[in-house]
């Protein structure tokens, strides 16, 4: 009877399986006919039908975690909305998984290929090289220091994408921001994709508040939200009264934190005043929606460039939420200098960010 | 005063954020003492931490958000059960297909219910409930009578599930079920329904614990948010020597370890944060070394049991 109830659980469970397998995304293309390609074509030149290319994003993590890589879901999600293409992504991959990931959408001539993380930096170099027909896309995290440079080697259809000087403008709102004199900015780990932001906050907040203490570190998580709003808390019960960070769904304890003490925080990677009302002042976001649409384009239309592909804030490669009507409750001074602040450094009237 | 105070405040942390770790600890040990080897908690905790969201949510109250989580954590209790008492699989293997299948099922029911979106869904939370007069007393009385309806709840079961293991005669039959289920057997004791109920009571329980995480420490579930809290209720109850005050003992030496390197992080006395991280897992391996006896296990643990 036992073994009965134990045999018919498994052939369920196989069933099960087989089903889930059975709905595996459709959109594979079709191996059959290849395209012809010579080596070289890729760099430039060719154009190419939006709506025929095709784009995969390889994500280190979760499509739904509230940073890095919700924002290039978001990103494959915008081209397909717009081109009509089909938005294709693979989650959660680890580093020694990622090339063969990488070699199997290369084979299948996929014309862009996002590999989201610089920890899978080798595995791209590798697979670019091997692949000339397909673009590659890296996304990196730049520091303001440009010590960033020397990482980046040159191959013809690898890019190393992304936004720089997010901090700065960061720190400059939270120098504006702040009544006390003490701001904090919380990493979730000493990744490139979070020290770049990190690197930028002392520079910006000296650009709007030259007397601010800044304290910038790390929560060595990011995903424990409860762990996350104790330290902010830690920090808020010293005085720091504008709090902002970037440690996926990690950070969002920090904005809970600030909302329960009543004192400003800022958004990150995502519009997310709706997580503290209270607290989350502004917004800011890595603007790779844009970013990727425009690395897009240039295969399209054949003006792909390769090596560091950095976004400024003058390029439009960092954007800032709305206000959600914190500017009438913000005094006055305030909301002035901010929107003040934020024009100039796009416009790269503070110095060339 | 000044110091006293702060000391109070860090009393006051360390007592918060025990709560879900004790909880989660005080259901496995009661799976324990029926001879269950279940590590399981962390899946059991993240699919109740996302059910007290949608319950709160859905019906507007707390509580019943506690409710469906309790009622989530019965039902992984259950399956947990008729794999491992009825069929009688592996418990160990069984625990972690737990743990999966709460970490897959809580992200994909998440992202059935609220969306894939940046911002989270906010519900109703837990709120500190003072006691009078109590919650006056310098020092510790904030830290002690100042918090969540859940966090006395937790501190409570403490010496009920101590009386109830130790003191009661229910409790002698489920330890005796834990360290010789054929003498139980022999001696009349259902087996079985014990541990069917130990294991369903234990669950739930321990997702008390998780709905405290994310309807009580914050009002919005994150996805992977447990971050290992099940796992160290497991070493709590091999801590805390198989006992509900040695487990109470073993989570607040461990979030202690959480305050000390939120303190040193604020002071900004320069340590790299990856130390820091490692503070309360250290100072959980220093104490234990200090006060180390064995602990002894129930016997039957992990063995399962065929009738007859």
């Amino acid at each position: 009877m036992k073994k009965c109830l134990a045999v018919l659980l498994a052939v369920l469970l196989v069933f099960g399986a087989v089903a889930i397998a059975g709905c595996a995304p459709k959109d594979q293309p079709d191996a059959s006919k290849p395209k012809e390609t010579k080596a070289g074509e890729v760099d430039g030149g060719e154009k190419k039908d939006p709506s025929k290319m095709k784009v995969v994003a390889l994500l280190s993590g979760v499509i739904t975690d509230n940073g890095w890589n919700q924002i290039c879901y978001e990103s494959v999600k915008n081209l397909a909305d717009k081109y009509g293409i089909a938005a294709e992504y693979n989650e959660n991959i680890a580093v020694s998984d990622m090339a063969e990931y990488i070699r199997t959408y290369a084979e299948e001539k996929y014309d862009m290929i996002i590999v989201h993380g610089s920890q899978f930096k080798a595995s791209a170099e590798e697979m670019a090289r091997k692949y000339p027909d397909s673009h590659f896309c890296l996304s990196y995290g730049f520091r303001v220091d440009e010590s960033t440079a020397d990482q980046v080697e040159d191959i013809p259809n690898l890019a190393y994408v992304g936004p720089v000087n997010m901090g700065v403008l960061i720190g400059a709102i939270m120098g504006i921001l702040t009544d006390n004199n003490k701001v904090v900015f919380l990493g979730g780990q000493d990744i490139p994709a979070i020290t770049d932001i990190v690197s930028g906050i002392k520079e910006g907040v000296s650009l709007t508040n030259k007397d601010a203490a800044v304290m910038t570190d790390y929560l060595g998580t990011l995903t424990d939200a409860d762990l996350a709003k104790e330290r902010a808390l830690a920090f808020i019960d010293d005085g720091y009264d504008v709090i902002s960070a970037s440690a996926n769904t990690a950070q969002l304890g920090c904005l809970h934190a600030a909302e329960e003490r009543g004192v400003y925080a800022l958004g990150f990677n995502g519009d997310q005043y709706g997580v503290a009302p209270n607290a989350v002042v502004l917004s800011v976001m890595r603007n790779y929606p844009a970013i990727y649409e425009d690395v897009f384009l240039s295969i399209a239309e054949g003006t792909w460039k390769s090596g560091m592909v950095v976004y400024t804030l003058k390029d439009n490669g960092t954007s800032v939420s709305d206000w959600h009507g914190w500017d009438k409750k913000l005094p006055k001074e305030k909301v002035d200098a901010i929107n003040d602040v934020i024009q100039k450094l796009y416009k790269g009237e503070l110095g060339d960010y | 005063m000044d110091l006293l105070q702060t000391i109070g405040g860090y009393l006051f942390t360390d007592i918060r954020m025990a709560a879900p770790v004790l909880l989660a600890g005080l259901g496995l040990l009661l799976m324990n003492w029926s001879g269950l080897l279940n590590i399981g908690a962390e899946g059991t905790m993240l699919i109740a931490a996302l059910a007290a969201v949608a319950g709160s949510h859905y019906f507007g109250s707390v509580w019943m958000g506690l409710l469906l989580a309790m009622l989530a954590g019965a039902v992984f209790g259950l399956l947990f059960a008729v794999l491992t008492v009825t069929l009688r699989a592996n418990q160990t293997v069984v625990g972690a297909a737990i743990n999966i299948l709460g970490l897959s099922l809580s992200t994909t029911l998440n992202r059935v219910l609220f969306g894939v979106e940046t911002t989270v869904t906010k519900v109703d939370s837990f709120k500190v409930l003072e006691i009078p007069l109590l919650s006056k007393i310098p020092v510790i009385g904030q830290a002690f009578f100042a918090q969540m309806p859940i966090v006395y709840i937790a501190f409570l079961l403490v010496p009920v599930m101590h009386y109830f293991l130790f003191k009661t005669k229910p409790g002698l039959n489920l330890r005796s079920v834990g360290e010789n289920p054929r003498v139980a057997d022999t001696l009349g004791i259902n087996v079985y329904r014990t541990q069917y109920l130990a294991t369903i009571i234990g669950s739930m329980i321990i997702a008390a614990g998780g709905a405290f995480l994310s309807t009580g420490l914050l009002n919005f579930f994150t996805e992977d948010m447990v971050a290992g809290r099940g796992y160290i209720a497991l070493a709590a109850v091999i801590f805390g020597k198989y006992k509900p005050a040695g487990i109470m003992i073993a989570a607040m030496i461990f979030m202690a370890g959480n305050v000390v390197s939120n303190v040193l992080q604020v002071a900004g006395v320069g340590i790299p944060y990856t130390f820091l991280t490692m503070i309360p897992y250290i100072l959980t391996i220093v104490a234990l070394t200090i006060f180390a006896s064995r602990a002894v296990a129930p016997a039957s643990l992990g063995k399962p049991y065929k009738r007859g």
